[in-house]
């Protein structure tokens, strides 16, 4: 994977909060995306399985723009009409930075429940 | 679905419009997916994502578009205090006495008077003719505005106000919409009255329809004049 030149060194940091509405949906994108590239409805019917919830045609191509203008991840050359797209290595850090937070966050929680995970 | 898809910006469908026409084919959109879809062409059309989709350029807004504004109020009031005013008897029959609302007609007419100064301000130094408008739109304005009852001159206020818009709007300063709604509202006064001087449409003097949409259009300017002021224009490209 080849690191995008849309978003300086260091844009991993930030928060997908920047992105509003679409930072739930970004991270589903980026977490479908981490085992390979897809295309849009590859990534609708994983997140789909994967949280339970759907996700709307709308939305996905509205995070979809969002990260791709972050470099978070690329598009590929089209196969017919569908065009797969995959992470980038500054969506890879970026992704792992907020699973590490999550994480985090997760156990802190789950710490004051007194359910510490072992 | 072309409908659905005809919603985003057309830089949009140039980059995801196949591949997005391919996914509503594989899973045809339910009704909130389709609502989903109309959020996210709005959404597309506000914050474009695009690179170099942001096509909106940065517009300084003139918060001298508030004192119109607040002319409107004026106006407004005027209206309303003339419409309202102790009925008054002479020679001739009976009239309202519309003394009060004097004041505040020509408070409106100061107060717009700025705005399209304004106006004129932002016009290249070649727009002669709008200027010419401009400023004969606000000497107009301002000597009609204690003698509301001379009408003729109110046509020239208005005819000065949309000389002054077709070149503000050649200037790029005046937007299209605000100018054809200038143009529609001063034209229907406009023409009432000239068709209430000529027999069989003088009926239009004596039914007081002609005042009532005389009074109601001829305050078109004000808001028009806020909102181009406030809307403001493009900020100019740095050299």
């Amino acid at each position: 994977m080849s690191r995008s030149t849309a978003e300086p060194a260091g844009a991993s940091d930030q928060p997908l909060g920047e992105l509003g509405r679409f930072a739930e949906p970004a991270l589903y994108i980026l977490v479908s995306l981490s085992d390979g590239p897809k295309h849009g409805y590859a990534i609708m019917t994983d997140v789909e399985a994967t949280t339970g919830s759907p996700m709307r045609p709308g939305t996905l191509y509205g995070a979809l723009a969002r990260l791709e203008r972050r470099g978070l991840i690329e598009a590929l050359e089209p196969e017919d009409r569908r065009r797969p797209y995959r992470l980038t290595a500054l969506g890879a850090t970026t992704l792992q930075v907020q699973l590490d937070h999550l994480r985090a966050f997760a156990q802190a929680g789950l710490a004051r429940l007194g359910r510490e995970p072992s | 679905m072309s409908v659905l898809l005809s919603l985003y910006p057309k830089r949009w469908r140039e980059r995801y419009g196949d591949e997005f026409a391919e996914l509503l084919a594989e899973r045809p959109p339910s009704l909130r997916d389709r609502l989903d879809i109309v959020a996210g062409a709005l959404d597309a059309r506000i914050h474009p994502q695009l690179a170099g989709s942001a096509a909106r350029p940065e517009r300084v807004s003139d918060r001298f578009g508030f004192a119109p504004l607040l002319g409107l109020v004026a106006f407004a009031s005027a209206v309303v205090l003339a419409a309202t005013g102790p009925v008054m008897y002479d020679d001739y029959g009976s009239y309202r006495d519309g003394g009060a609302a004097l004041p505040f007609i020509i408070l409106a007419f100061v107060l717009l008077s700025l705005g399209l100064y304004r106006v004129i301000e932002g016009l290249p130094r070649d727009a002669v003719a709008a200027r010419a408008a401009g400023w004969t739109a606000i000497v107009a304005g301002l000597v009609w505005s204690p003698m509301p009852w001379m009408l003729p001159i109110a046509v020239v206020f208005m005819l000065g106000t949309v000389g002054l818009a077709i070149g503000a709007r050649r200037a790029g300063t005046w937007p299209t919409w605000a100018l054809v709604l200038l143009v529609v509202a001063l034209a229907a006064p406009t023409a009432l009255f000239g068709a209430s001087l000529f027999l069989p449409w003088y009926w239009l003097r004596t039914s007081g329809i002609e005042p009532v949409v005389f009074f109601a259009c001829i305050g078109a300017p004000w808001p028009l004049v806020a909102g181009v002021l406030l809307r403001g224009t493009p900020r100019p490209m740095p050299a």
